[in-house]
C-alpha cells in the first residue's frame, strides 16, 4: 500500500469534492441544455446546412447563397439598422438602468414604487403597445396634438429619424425595469463591509462607486448586456405591428426581412443571411466574454 | 476522454427527447385515430354526387324522409302541369313514381305548403292564417300575424315548426297534434344556430331535429347539444354561390342525409346526398386559394359531378373572419409546402409567384396547356409566363380600356391621355370613375419594372392624376372621397371595379373614360356608345403595351401528393370546366368566352339603361353579331402585357397618392414615400 504524504491526499479529496459538486450541477443544467440543443443548437445545424445548398434542389451551392445575402441592398440596410440599433439602444438601456438601480439601492424615496412601476411595461402585451404607440405617435396622435397645441409644427413620427428614435425610446421603455431588477440583484451582492471600509478611508460616493461598484458588477454587466442584446432583436414585434412588412427605412429591421424572405419561399438567402447574423453575434458575445475574464 | 464522455451523454439526452417528440406525436394521432374509430363519431361529407331527379322537374315543392328511409318528393311536371309524387328508396339513386296520392294534394291551395309525415301522412299549413291541417285537426301554429312559417316536420303525434318573427328572429317549437301543447325550444346554442336556417326535418323519435340553411345542423332535444354535421364552408361547395339556396332537408336511409337547393337564376331545385363517414377519412385532391374564389368553387362542383367519388377539398388561406393576415397566410401555406404537405392545386392570385416558379416549386404545365391551345386566348396564357416554360394558367381576364373619341383613345401614354381630357374641358371624371382611371393607369403601366422602379415616371404619373383630379374632383368633401372612394381600397380591390363609362358618355355627362372590361354587359355597353356617339375604344397606355388583368391563376405544386390528378383537374378546368361556370373575368376558354357574350344574328337590342324610368335619354345595349363578336376575339388576341397586380406595390402607390391628392402633401414627398416602399421590396 502505497502512503501519501497528507497535504496530497487532502488536495485530492477537494478536487473529488469540487467534481462531484459539478457533476450536481450539470445535471441540474442538463434539462435546459438538452432543450437548447433540440430546439435551437440542431435546428441551426439545419440552417448552416442549408445556407449551403440551393432552395429549390437542394444542390450544394457553395458560397453563393452568401455572396448573393451580401450583395443584397435589402440585407444591408437592415444590417445596419439591426445594429445600429443596438449600437444607441443597448449602451442607452445599460447606463440609465444602472443609474436607476443605484438611485434605487441608495434610498431614493418611493423606491419600492418605482421597482414595481418600471415593471409594468414588460407586463404590458405586445398589442396594447402597439394601441399606446398608434395613440401617440400617428399623424392625429396625442404628440401632435399636444404639438398642434403648444403652436407647434406637426411631425410625421413613424418616418426617417423620428421613426429610430420612437423605436429606441420603446425599447428602453420596456426594458428599463427589467435591466434594473438585474442590476439591484447584482448590487446586493456585493458586502456592506468593502463600502464601509472605504467610508472610513475617507472615500466619497463618486470613488465608491468607480472603485468598489463597478469592478463587483462586472458579471451582471455581461448578463444584461447579452440580454439587452438578445431583447433587441425583439423589437422587430413592435415595428412590425405598427407598420407592416415596409415600414420606414430606418426601422427595417432583420427580422423584417427574414419575415419577407420567409412570404417569398427564400429559404436560401434566409439560411445564409441567419448564419451571417449569427457568426457576427457570437463575435460579440465573445469578445465580451474574453473582456469580461480578463477583467476577473 | 470526460469531456467526450459529457457530449455522448447530451448527445444521447437530445436524441431521446426529439425521439420521445416523434413518439408522443405518433401515439397521439394513434390515439385521435382509434378514438373515432372506437366512439364512431360520424360526419358528414358530400362526395360529390348531385342527385339523379325525375325528367321533367323544374321546382320541387316538397321534401320529406320517411320512418323506414323512403325519401319523398313532390313536383309538378313541366309538360302535365300536375303535381306528382316520387319515392325513393335508396338515398335518392332511384325514383318510382308513386300513383296513390294525385287526389290529395289536387285539394292543396295555393296558399298552402306540404310535406309528409313520417308514417307517410299528407299534411298542410298556411303560411298567411299560421294554421296546420293534420288529418283533419287544425292546429294554430303562430303566435303573432306577422310571423311566419320557414319550415315543419310532422313525426307520430309532434309537429315540430320552425317560424321567424318580424325582426327575423327564429324559434323552434314542437306542438302535440292532439293535445295541441306547444313547446319552446330554447337554450343559448340553439339560439344561435337557427340564425339563418331555411329548412328542418325531424326523426321518427322526434328526439332529433336536422336543421339547414347555413349550415347542416343536428339538435337533440333532450340533451339540448347542437351538433354541426357540415360546416358553412363545406356547404359551400354545394350551394357554390349565394342564388343558390338549401330549401330542403329530409333524412333516409343509413341516416343519409338528402339537401334540396334552390338556383334562383336557373329557377330549377337540385338534390345532394350528404353521407355519413368516419372522422379519419382523408381528402384526395387539395386546392388552395389565398381568398375566396367562387369560380374555382363552382370547377371544384362540376369535377365532383363528372368524377362522382373523387374528394376535392377547397382551403382558402385568407377569410378576414380570423385574426389571420393575408400575410401570415402566405406564410402559413409556405410552411406547409416546405414540410412536404402543401396543397396539390394553388391558385396564385396575389402570392409570389415568380418567387415560386424560380424556387421550383411549381410544376412545368406547358404540354398540358399546349393540347388546349386552340380552345384558350393561348396569348394571355403563355405571356403571363417567362422563359418558354407554362407554370402559372390564368382562367380569368379583365381588360382596361379607354373609351372616348379616336384622338383620345390613341393616346399611348397617360401624359397625352390626360392632356387631351384636359382639353375636351368635359368636366374629367366621376368620382367613381376617377378610382377606376387612377388605378388602371398604374396598373397599366410599365413604370414598375422587375426589379426597380422608375422614379421619374412615378412622379409623373402623380403628376397627371393630380391634374385629372383637380379637373374631375377639386373641391370635393376629402372626409367623403376617403369614405367612398378610397384610392387605397380601389387597389386593394383591383381588378374588380366598375366604371359607369358607357351610360355617362351616352347621356352625354361624359366625353371619355376609363373602363375595364371584364364581362359580356360591360363590353357590350362600351360596343353600343359607339352606335350613338362617335366614340371608340382601345386599350389603356398602348404605347406601352396591350395590358391585361390575368385572375385566378391555376398551378400546380411541383411536389403534389396528388400530381395525375392535379393535371386531371387543371385540364379539366382550362378545357371542358371553364366552358361552363361564370368566371370573375373573361374566360380564358374561347368557348366559355362565346357563353357569356350577348350574341345574336341580328345583333338586336337586349337590354337598356335610363338614369329613371321618366329620362327618355339612355343606353340602349345592342347584342354583338357574329362578326362583331370575332372582332373583340381579334382584340383579346393582341393582348400581351399582364397589368401590374402586385399587392405591396398597387397599395402602396394608391396609398401615396391618396394621401397626396387628399391630403395636398409635396410631389416630392409622395415619390420618395412610395419610391422608397417598392425599392425596398424589390430589392429583397
Amino acid at each position: 500500500m502505497i502512503v501519501m504524504p497528507g497535504n496530497v491526499q487532502l488536495r485530492r479529496n477537494r478536487k473529488g469534492k469540487q467534481k462531484r459538486r459539478n457533476k450536481k450541477g450539470f445535471l441540474f443544467v442538463l434539462p435546459s441544455l438538452a432543450g437548447i440543443m433540440v430546439f435551437y443548437f440542431l435546428p441551426y445545424i439545419d440552417v448552416i446546412r442549408r445556407s449551403f445548398a440551393q432552395a429549390a434542389s437542394g444542390r450544394f451551392a457553395g458560397l453563393d447563397n452568401y455572396l448573393m445575402v451580401i450583395n443584397n441592398e435589402a440585407f444591408r440596410l437592415a444590417f445596419i439598422n439591426t445594429f445600429k440599433l443596438i449600437a444607441v439602444c443597448v449602451p442607452v438601456l445599460t447606463a440609465l438602468s444602472l443609474t436607476i438601480a443605484v438611485l434605487i439601492r441608495n434610498g431614493i424615496d418611493g423606491k419600492e414604487i418605482w421597482k414595481k412601476g418600471l415593471l409594468v411595461p414588460m407586463a404590458v402585451p405586445v398589442a396594447a403597445v402597439v394601441l399606446i404607440w398608434k395613440a401617440v405617435f400617428e399623424n392625429s396622435g396625442f404628440l401632435n396634438g399636444l404639438l398642434h397645441l403648444a403652436g407647434g409644427l406637426e411631425q410625421d413620427w413613424m418616418s426617417g429619424n423620428h421613426a429610430f428614435a420612437v423605436l429606441v425610446f420603446s425599447y428602453v421603455w420596456k426594458n428599463l425595469g427589467y435591466s434594473i431588477i438585474l442590476w439591484l440583484a447584482g448590487l446586493s451582492a456585493v458586502p456592506k463591509e468593502i463600502y464601509e471600509a472605504a467610508r472610513v478611508d475617507g472615500a466619497g460616493d463618486w470613488i465608491c462607486f468607480w472603485k468598489i461598484t463597478v469592478p463587483n458588477i462586472m458579471s451582471s454587466f455581461f448578463m444584461i448586456l447579452v440580454l439587452s442584446m438578445i431583447n433587441c432583436f425583439k423589437v422587430f414585434r413592435e415595428a412590425y405591428l405598427v407598420a407592416g412588412d415596409y415600414p420606414d427605412q430606418s426601422i427595417y429591421m432583420l427580422q423584417h426581412l427574414f419575415n419577407n424572405w420567409f412570404r417569398d419561399l427564400e429559404v436560401d438567402k434566409m439560411s445564409a443571411g441567419a448564419v451571417i447574423n449569427g457568426v457576427v453575434l457570437f463575435v460579440f458575445i465573445w469578445i465580451f466574454w474574453k473582456l469580461w475574464e480578463r477583467k476577473e | 476522454m470526460r469531456r467526450k464522455k459529457w457530449i455522448s451523454v447530451i448527445m444521447a439526452v437530445s436524441l431521446a427527447v426529439l425521439t420521445g417528440c416523434s413518439a408522443s406525436e405518433g401515439s397521439q394521432q394513434k390515439t385521435e385515430q382509434s378514438d373515432g374509430e372506437q366512439d364512431g363519431k360520424e360526419t358528414y361529407t358530400y362526395s360529390g354526387e348531385r342527385l339523379e331527379i325525375p325528367d321533367g322537374i323544374g321546382y320541387i315543392s316538397s321534401l320529406s324522409g320517411l320512418e323506414n328511409g323512403t325519401i319523398r318528393i313532390c313536383a309538378s311536371d313541366e309538360s302535365a302541369g300536375t303535381l306528382k309524387v316520387w319515392d325513393s328508396t335508396d338515398n335518392g339513386a332511384k325514383w318510382t313514381e308513386n300513383t296513390g296520392i294525385e287526389d290529395e294534394l289536387a285539394q292543396v291551395t295555393a296558399e298552402e305548403l306540404y310535406k309528409f309525415s313520417s308514417e307517410g301522412n299528407l299534411y298542410t299549413w298556411n303560411y298567411e292564417s299560421g294554421k296546420a291541417d293534420i288529418l283533419g285537426k287544425e292546429i294554430p301554429i303562430l303566435e303573432d300575424d306577422t310571423d311566419m312559417c320557414v319550415d315543419t316536420a310532422l313525426s307520430g303525434d309532434t309537429l315540430t315548426v320552425l317560424a321567424m318573427n318580424e325582426s327575423a328572429a327564429y324559434t323552434l317549437s314542437q306542438f302535440d297534434v292532439n293535445s295541441q301543447e306547444k313547446s319552446v325550444l330554447e337554450n343559448d346554442k340553439l339560439d344561435t344556430a337557427l340564425d339563418g336556417t331555411y329548412a328542418l326535418a325531424a326523426d321518427a323519435d322526434v328526439h332529433t331535429v336536422y336543421l339547414a340553411g347555413e349550415e347542416v345542423l343536428r339538435y337533440d332535444t333532450e340533451k339540448g347539444n347542437v351538433e354541426t354535421l357540415l360546416d358553412s364552408t363545406a356547404l359551400k361547395d354545394i350551394t357554390v354561390n349565394s342564388m343558390r339556396i338549401v330549401s330542403g332537408i329530409a333524412v333516409g336511409k343509413d341516416d343519409g342525409i338528402i339537401l334540396q337547393i334552390r338556383d334562383m337564376e336557373a329557377e330549377c331545385d337540385s338534390l345532394y346526398l350528404l353521407s355519413k363517414t368516419m372522422q379519419t377519412e382523408k381528402a384526395g385532391l387539395t386546392v388552395y386559394s389565398l381568398e375566396e374564389n367562387a369560380s374555382l368553387r363552382q370547377l371544384i362542383a362540376l369535377y365532383k359531378d363528372e368524377n362522382p367519388g373523387l374528394s376535392v377539398k377547397y382551403q382558402v388561406g385568407y377569410t378576414g373572419e380570423d385574426g389571420v393576415t393575408v400575410s401570415d397566410a402566405v406564410k402559413n401555406l409556405n410552411t406547409d409546402v416546405l414540410a412536404g404537405e402543401g396543397p396539390d392545386i394553388i391558385v396564385l392570385d396575389g402570392l409570389p409567384v415568380e418567387q415560386y416558379v424560380e424556387k421550383g416549386m411549381l410544376l412545368d404545365v406547358t404540354q398540358l396547356v399546349e393540347q388546349e391551345k386552340d380552345g384558350i386566348f393561348y396569348n394571355v396564357v403563355e405571356t403571363c409566363n417567362s422563359g418558354g416554360e407554362i407554370y402559372a394558367v390564368p382562367t380569368s381576364f379583365s381588360i382596361p380600356v379607354i373609351v372616348g373619341d379616336k384622338e383620345t383613345v390613341g393616346a399611348g401614354n397617360t401624359s397625352d391621355l390626360v392632356e387631351k381630357i384636359t382639353s375636351q374641358g368635359s368636366g374629367g371624371f366621376s368620382d367613381t370613375d376617377f378610382t377606376v382611371a387612377a388605378v388602371s393607369l398604374f396598373s397599366a403601366s410599365d413604370i414598375v419594372g422587375n426589379d426597380k422602379i422608375d422614379k421619374d415616371a412615378l412622379k409623373n404619373y402623380f403628376e397627371d392624376m393630380k391634374e385629372l383630379y383637380d379637373i374631375s374632383l377639386a373641391g370635393a368633401d376629402t372626409d367623403y372621397l376617403y369614405e367612398n372612394y378610397s384610392l387605397s381600397e380601389a387597389g386593394e380591390r383591383y381588378p374588380q371595379l366598375y366604371a359607369e363609362i358607357a351610360l355617362a358618355i351616352c347621356i352625354g355627362n361624359a366625353e371619355s373614360g376609363i373602363s375595364m372590361l371584364d364581362t359580356g354587359d360591360v363590353y357590350a355597353e362600351i360596343a353600343s356608345v359607339s352606335k350613338v356617339k362617335d366614340v371608340t375604344y382601345g386599350n389603356l397606355n398602348a404605347d406601352s403595351g396591350n395590358y391585361f388583368v390575368p385572375s385566378g391563376i391555376l398551378s400546380i405544386n411541383s411536389k403534389a401528393e396528388h400530381q395525375d390528378e392535379a393535371e386531371a383537374f387543371l385540364e379539366f378546368c382550362i378545357g371542358d370546366g371553364l366552358s361552363k361556370v361564370e368566371t370573375a373575368g373573361f374566360s380564358v376558354n374561347r368557348s366559355g368566352y362565346e357563353k357569356s357574350m350577348p350574341v345574336s344574328e341580328d345583333g338586336a337590342i337586349y337590354t337598356s339603361y335610363r338614369i329613371d324610368d321618366e329620362a327618355e335619354d339612355g343606353l340602349d345595349v345592342y347584342n354583338f353579331t357574329p362578326e362583331g363578336l370575332a372582332e373583340t376575339e381579334k382584340f383579346i388576341e393582341k393582348l400581351d402585357t399582364p397589368a401590374i397586380t402586385d399587392r405591396t406595390v398597387l397599395e402602396t402607390v394608391m396609398e401615396q397618392l391618396e394621401s397626396f391628392l387628399y391630403d395636398g402633401g409635396s410631389i416630392e414627398s409622395t415619390v420618395e414615400a412610395a419610391a422608397e416602399k417598392i425599392e425596398l421590396y424589390l430589392k429583397e
